[in-house]
């Protein structure tokens, strides 16, 4: 069932160097129980698209469809009501400083109308589901990155929403630390049921906790799918671009002509160096490779070889790049 | 003028220097009260009411804007004199600690309107908008965010007005107001008195600090941010 449905949602601030389309004909069905990913580059969208989905943000045209209720049609009223069963987690934890751990869960259950000892009682609990029962006391000051994103978490647990919007929640924080957090998400979203959607530049996240990823480039969906399916075989320049981030190989390499060879799964069992050995009938010269992700028996990767510095050679191996559909690129430095 | 005459003087203005005192603390104190219950709102009102506020409303921030601008722009010494047949109308009389209250009243709630609002402005964006995901109602966010929030910058405000309307009291001292300033002016400069001059600016000095302390500690203990 979709618990969440997006239907030719356009957004297009109108600021005073003109008008900015941030969002533009999006479409998108997360259903009951997904974790669902949305990548970009900065500037793609990507929180416009969030703050859209409770409306944070009033999209120019379109419909927000939650739970059957379209978000545009409600009430201030009913519109507050909604947003209960819609948490939000923020990259910078967005914690009321004056309030403890403790209060700061509470604040949530107290706008709901829950009694403050009901309300302590349950903020109690969803301090010990994320691991801090012991810091209650504790202001977001004396508290860590990741522990305040663990306070965020249960305050975001607090009115038993059906849906946790995150919007960048790991971007602030190191490696082990996300990884802990993305751990915690998950168990919620298995325990719980509440279907979590996630905002990231980082194709990590994606791949750690999601099923499903929409990838969002210049403001438009360029591809959308379950996240095995998009690894295996990106369809998308964008995708294949966070999937296989360019500059980290390419930025390593000194001065020379290479080619990058980007391949999918349909790749896998091609012995792809050998047949251009042959092909060109040429030492070639292996400079790396590397395969991002194994999925049953299928690798998606990237390979770097050396230019062999004879222009014939050179056309050769690109023609037959070309003529098995291989994607590539060149560098020249 | 020897040792002991001088004290002897100082003797005798005692008492009437002890009634300065009080008055002042009344005068400062009461108007300091009426000014935030007057500012206060206003100041949350510029803030919310702003183009990138939780409740933007040009037309009542321009206005109530341009409103504040003009009293606050008003020097207090010609306010004290314009007003005074408003403060006939109000207290009855146009000298005394209590008819130097509406004066100050006035002069001061638009100076602590734009310091609240510069408080309530200083509340980080992000916790508004988290409130706002969990579905807080715009009045609500007032009372349970952005004023609890700003609390220690606040304070830090409130001692500020303190002391400016501690400095606007002594004035009135000129138009027949009571407190240390009619003191400072009556014997200190129409008398010549240099020692009760003396002492009276000591006693402002001093009244100055203990509030300013006040504040400070007060800040202290109320602000979180601080390990
Ligand atoms: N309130 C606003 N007024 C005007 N333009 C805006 C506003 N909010 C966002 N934009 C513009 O909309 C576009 C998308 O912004 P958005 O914040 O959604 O990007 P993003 O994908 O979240 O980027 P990042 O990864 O840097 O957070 C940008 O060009 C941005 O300048
Ligand atoms: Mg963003």
């Amino acid at each position: 069932m979709s618990i969440i449905k997006i239907e030719n949602l356009y957004k297009t601030f109108n600021t005073k160097n003109g008008d900015v389309n941030a969002l533009k004909d999006i479409n998108l069905d997360i259903e009951q129980g997904d974790i669902f990913g949305i990548i970009g580059l900065s500037g793609a969208g990507k929180s416009t698209l969030v703050r859209c989905m409770n409306f944070l943000e009033v999209p120019t045209s379109g419909n927000v469809i939650f739970e059957n209720m379209n978000l545009g049609k409600l009430s201030k009223k009913e519109l507050l009501k909604a947003r209960q069963s819609m948490s939000m987690i923020f990259q910078g934890f967005n914690l009321m400083e004056q309030r403890n751990a403790l209060k700061n869960v509470c604040y949530p259950l107290e706008i709901a109308g829950v009694k403050k000892a009901e309300a302590e009682k349950r903020a109690r609990e969803l301090l010990k589901i994320v691991g801090l029962e012991d810091r209650e006391k504790s202001y977001p000051a004396q508290l860590s990155g990741g522990q305040k994103q663990r306070v965020a978490i249960a305050r975001a647990l607090a009115t038993n929403p059906k849906v946790i919007l995150c919007d960048e929640a790991t971007s602030a924080l190191d490696p082990t630390t996300t990884q802990s957090i993305l751990e915690l998400l998950k168990e919620i979203n298995q325990k719980l049921q509440v279907t979590i959607i996630i905002i990231t530049h980082e194709m990590s996240v994606i791949e750690k906790i999601c099923n499903k990823v929409a990838v969002i480039d210049k403001s438009q969906i360029v591809e959308c799918g379950f996240v095995k399916d998009i690894f295996i075989n990106p369809k998308s320049e964008m995708a294949r671009k966070l999937i296989l981030p360019k500059d980290s190989i390419m930025r390593t390499l000194k001065t020379g002509s290479y080619f990058r060879i980007i391949f999918d799964s349909n790749f896998t069992h091609k012995p792809i160096l050998s047949e251009l050995i042959l092909e060109c009938n040429y030492p070639i010269n292996l400079i790396y490779a590397d395969s991002i992700e194994m999925l049953k028996d299928n690798a998606v990767g990237e390979m770097v070889i050396e230019k062999t510095g004879k222009k014939d050679i050179d056309e050769k191996i690109r023609q037959y790049l070309n003529s098995n559909n291989i994607s590539f690129e060149e560098a020249d430095k | 003028m020897n040792v002991s005459i001088l004290a002897a003087d100082f003797f005798k203005y005692a008492p009437e220097i002890w009634v300065g005192i009080l008055e002042t603390l009344y005068m400062v104190v009461v108007s300091t009260l009426f000014s935030y219950i007057i500012g206060l709102p206003i100041g949350v009102l510029l803030c919310v009411t702003d183009k990138d506020g939780i409740c933007p409303c040009r037309v009542f921030n321009v206005v109530c804007g341009f409103i504040v601008n003009i009293l606050r722009s008003i020097p207090f010494i010609i306010l004290l004199v314009a007003i005074m047949p408003f403060t006939r109308l109000v207290v009855g009389t146009t000298i005394g600690s209590t008819a130097t209250i509406v004066p100050l009243v006035i002069s001061a709630f638009p100076f602590v309107a734009r310091m609240v609002e510069s408080s309530i402005k200083e509340v980080d964006s992000g916790i508004i908008e988290a409130a706002e995901a969990m579905g807080t109602p715009t009045f609500k966010i007032i009372t349970k965010v952005l004023i609890p929030e700003a609390k220690p910058s606040l304070i830090v405000g409130a001692a500020i007005a303190i002391t400016t309307i501690l400095g606007y009291s002594t004035m009135a001292g000129f138009t027949g107001g009571g407190g240390l300033g009619a003191i400072a002016i009556n014997y200190g400069y129409y008398r010549d008195n240099t020692l009760v001059m003396v002492a009276t600016v000591v006693l402002l000095v001093i009244i100055v600090q203990l509030f300013q302390e006040i504040g400070i500690r007060a800040t202290r203990k109320t602000d979180k941010r601080i390990k």
